[in-house]
């Protein structure tokens, strides 16, 4: 597996350019083969049968068009773990253990997690445009997973998950949104009015422990005895609610053009090119003036592709890995975010 | 090791004074103890562990204690055992503790699919109209990947 390669890669999921506030949203379905406990109770050997078993089936599945990588976690290189767990292929729990083995596909978008907390994460990932046919398509998935594992599932209670708020469908589905506006001008009371009625609460960006960064913040509902559709409109309408928040608070912008605003989106982009050290908050922080400057069409010569480029190549690890930075060298680490943030710059330029 | 203060019984409890502005430590028999407070019984842990919490699931041997601790099942029949616990709790947070839905099936998206599959079908050929060929590239992959759905579904 070339590991430069997965770093350089914009994943499929996350090419949009036309400044959506909500930037992707992830379907998670969690599963459990039925007459086995849940991996946190397996011993090694059968850890291992359940993973050949959901191999066997998922490999065919039409969803990878043939076409997907197969990573055993204990057998890879530590950095290739980093890099997966950084772009949300490999969650938190599969950093600490044992047997975790995953399938995903080039584009990013299909991703099965085996023996993490539960024997199966099925993973859709998706554009903002594609919420709804994503989710169809992710239960259809998750219906041929079941017609051939045979899952665990309980009438009245669901399918059953090691963690219990997964009940129900026992799936959760995040959202990654982008919303400066609300920040900049300090609606934070009414977005958390919205995500309060709809049980929407915040994770950390791509499931990992890293803190929402910036304006960029995701969410995440867990079904909790939902439905699929129950999950399902709770999110959209909460996503269309801060939609609509934020372009109304950003036509407020766009139409009063407050000083301070402007002031931030040109201190930002000056910062980005030409500070020497970035670390990954204050980055993330002015990428994010900087995408509302460039979507509200302050800032015009720069192709919005550049944020989809940047968000995960300035990651620790994407740039420990990319320019061989040693672990604990931390101003080294920053100073390759902010040669990488100006070469990006300079590639993403163009004239209007 | 030996009671500090009868020197016979086994030391049970550690016992922390504070004498004259210092921390004294003792290691002493579950009796002397009792005496040395004033009386305040001493109560063994597990008679302050309540009787339910030791609820095991017979599959796995998780205890409603193990599962209060971490939050997580051993396996499907822990929920035979440790459900009503947790039930009530659910209630509180979302107003619900019951799934009304049932499994997901194949044949219940059968519909779905082949609707899909007529729209997009429709789409390509307005597509290869216009001439937009690279939308037209989408389109029939998408129409390529749900014709190899249909096929699993039957």
């Amino acid at each position: 597996m070339d590991i430069l390669k997965i770093i350089e890669r914009v994943p499929d999921f996350f090419s949009e350019t036309n400044g959506n506030i909500v930037q992707f949203v992830v379907y998670k379905y969690y599963r459990n083969i039925d007459g086995y406990k849940f991996p946190y109770k397996l011993s090694v050997q059968e850890l291992n049968q359940i993973r050949d078993k959901v191999i066997e089936v998922a490999k065919e599945l039409p969803m990878w068009e043939n076409n997907y990588s197969l990573v055993e976690i204990q057998q890879v290189a530590a950095e290739l773990t980093m890099i997966l767990y950084e772009r949300g292929i490999l969650g938190a729990e599969g950093l600490q253990k044992r047997n975790v083995t995953l399938i995903f596909d080039e584009s990013e978008r299909h991703i099965i997690r085996i023996n993490e907390r539960d024997h199966i994460k099925l993973i859709f990932r998706g554009a903002y445009s594609e919420m709804h046919e994503i989710g169809e398509e992710s239960q259809i998935y998750a219906a041929l997973l079941d017609k051939t594992l045979n899952f665990a599932f309980k009438e009245g209670v669901g399918y059953l998950t090691s963690s219990p708020r997964y009940l129900g469908h026992a799936l959760s589905i995040s959202a990654l949104v982008h919303i400066p506006a609300i920040f900049l001008l300090g609606q934070i009371q009414n977005f958390s009015q919205i995500l309060q009625k709809n049980l929407i609460v915040l994770s950390g960006l791509m499931d990992t422990a890293i803190q929402t960064y910036g304006a960029f913040v995701q969410l995440k509902i867990t079904s909790f005895f939902d439905t699929f559709s129950e999950t399902m409109s709770k999110m959209a309408s909460a996503l269309e609610e801060i939609v609509e928040l934020e372009n109304q608070l950003r036509n407020l912008i766009y139409a009063d053009r407050p000083v301070e605003v402007e002031d931030r989106i040109y201190k930002s982009y000056a910062i980005l090119q030409s500070a020497r050290l970035l670390s990954l908050m204050e980055t993330y922080e002015h990428l994010s003036n900087l995408r509302i400057g460039v979507d509200l069409g302050y800032i015009k010569e720069i192709h919005p592709g550049f944020f989809n480029e940047v968000f995960f190549r300035i990651l620790p690890y994407h740039i420990k890995v990319y320019y061989g930075v040693s672990e604990d060298d931390l101003n080294k680490e920053a100073e390759m975010r902010a040669l990488l943030i100006q070469e990006l710059l300079d590639k993403y330029h163009y004239e209007g | 090791m030996l009671c500090n203060r009868c020197n016979k019984r086994e030391a049970e409890i550690t016992f922390k004074e504070y004498v004259e502005g210092n921390i004294v430590t003792l290691f002493l028999c579950r009796e002397c103890a009792e005496e040395l407070a004033n009386g305040v019984r001493v109560i063994p842990e597990e008679e302050m562990i309540p009787q339910e919490t030791l609820i095991k699931c017979r599959v796995c041997g998780t205890s409603l204690r193990d599962f209060r601790n971490k939050f997580l099942m051993g396996c499907s029949t822990c929920y035979e055992y440790f459900l009503p616990y947790f039930q009530e709790v659910f209630h509180k947070i979302v107003h619900r503790s019951y799934f009304n839905g049932d499994r997901l099936k194949t044949e219940n998206f059968t519909q779905f699919v082949e609707s899909e599959l007529q729209k997009l079908k429709q789409a390509l050929e307005e597509l290869k109209e216009r001439e937009e060929f690279k939308e037209a590239i989408k389109v029939r992959d998408r129409i390529k990947k749900l014709e190899n759905i249909l096929k699993w579904i039957s």
